[in-house]
């Protein structure tokens, strides 16, 4: 049984290994970047809203980081542009947020 | 192996003990009638009240120049409440600023509501808010009220990093 667990337990970290956050660059042991993702003509931004998703361990992941749940989030309804936020700690932890900015 | 995963989970420890560091906590944004500051989302403040569930999350957005900054928060109840109102008080119970709130959603989920507000209030105010020693009170009014406060030890913390980064935004226009 501790053995079962053990190849479970491993098994699951070292695929987290494999697996990080979706970035620009994404670095194996330690990853924590913003990088730009979409633009429009609209040029001004008095407001600014995030949604996020969390993965754990390579093998669960949830949430909702879209950009209509940022929007909503702010009660924007002419998107500026939106950036990306990426964190992971070793694939085990994995945070990705949408960061819209707009009126 | 078992030197390699160790080696791997040491290496990952300075980096995840500077994850407060202060520039994660807010982005600024410079364009044509004022820059904008964005300080993220800060689940800090709890609840003592029965019907409150889960910590309430603040973030703050504020356009250089302006007189106002939006102080926008998500909570959570068993049962929807709408609020109408919201009251900053001190620790002493002294009503430092009250507003009326602006409601974005009202959502369901899994056995409780997430609802989701923004509140309008003089940015000074907000400034001095946080140079207090003590975390002041959130109250969300409507049928019921429900008050929030963050705990000594996170006040702390938190209010440090929120006034330097109203410091940043003081040098920065």
């Amino acid at each position: 049984m501790k053995k079962l667990l053990f190849c479970l337990v491993a098994g699951a970290f070292l695929c987290s290994c494999g697996v990080t956050v979706k970035s620009p660059i994404a670095g194996a042991i330690f990853t924590d970047m913003v990088s730009g993702n979409a633009v429009t003509s609209n040029k001004l931004a008095t407001k600014v809203g995030t949604s996020t998703a969390t993965g754990y361990l390579g093998l669960i992941a949830t949430g909702d980081a879209s950009y209509q749940t940022a929007a909503k989030n702010a009660g924007i309804t002419k998107i500026s542009h939106v950036d990306e936020r990426n964190f992971s700690i070793l694939g085990i932890y994995t945070v990705y947020e949408t960061i819209v900015y707009g009126e | 192996m078992k030197k390699y995963l160790l080696f791997l989970l040491l290496a990952a420890i300075p980096f995840v003990g500077n994850t407060q560091k202060i520039h994660r906590q807010y982005s600024f944004y410079p364009q044509e009638g004022g820059n904008v500051y964005f300080i993220y989302p800060q689940k800090v403040f709890e609840s003592n009240d029965a019907g409150a569930l889960k910590k309430l999350t603040y973030d703050i957005t504020y356009l250089a120049g302006r007189d106002s900054a939006s102080f926008t928060f998500t909570y959570y109840t068993h049962n929807v409440m709408k609020i109408d109102s919201v009251k900053l008080l001190s620790d002493k119970m002294d009503v430092l600023f009250e507003g009326k709130a602006i409601t974005y959603f009202v959502q369901p989920r899994k056995n409780y509501w997430q609802q989701r507000a923004s509140l309008t209030l003089p940015y000074e105010l907000l400034v001095k808010t946080f140079q207090e020693d003590n975390s002041f009170i959130i109250s969300l009014t409507g049928k019921k009220s429900i008050s929030y406060q963050m705990k000594p030890k996170v006040w702390k913390k938190q209010s440090q990093m929120i006034s330097k980064i109203f410091d940043i935004v003081e040098y920065n226009n």
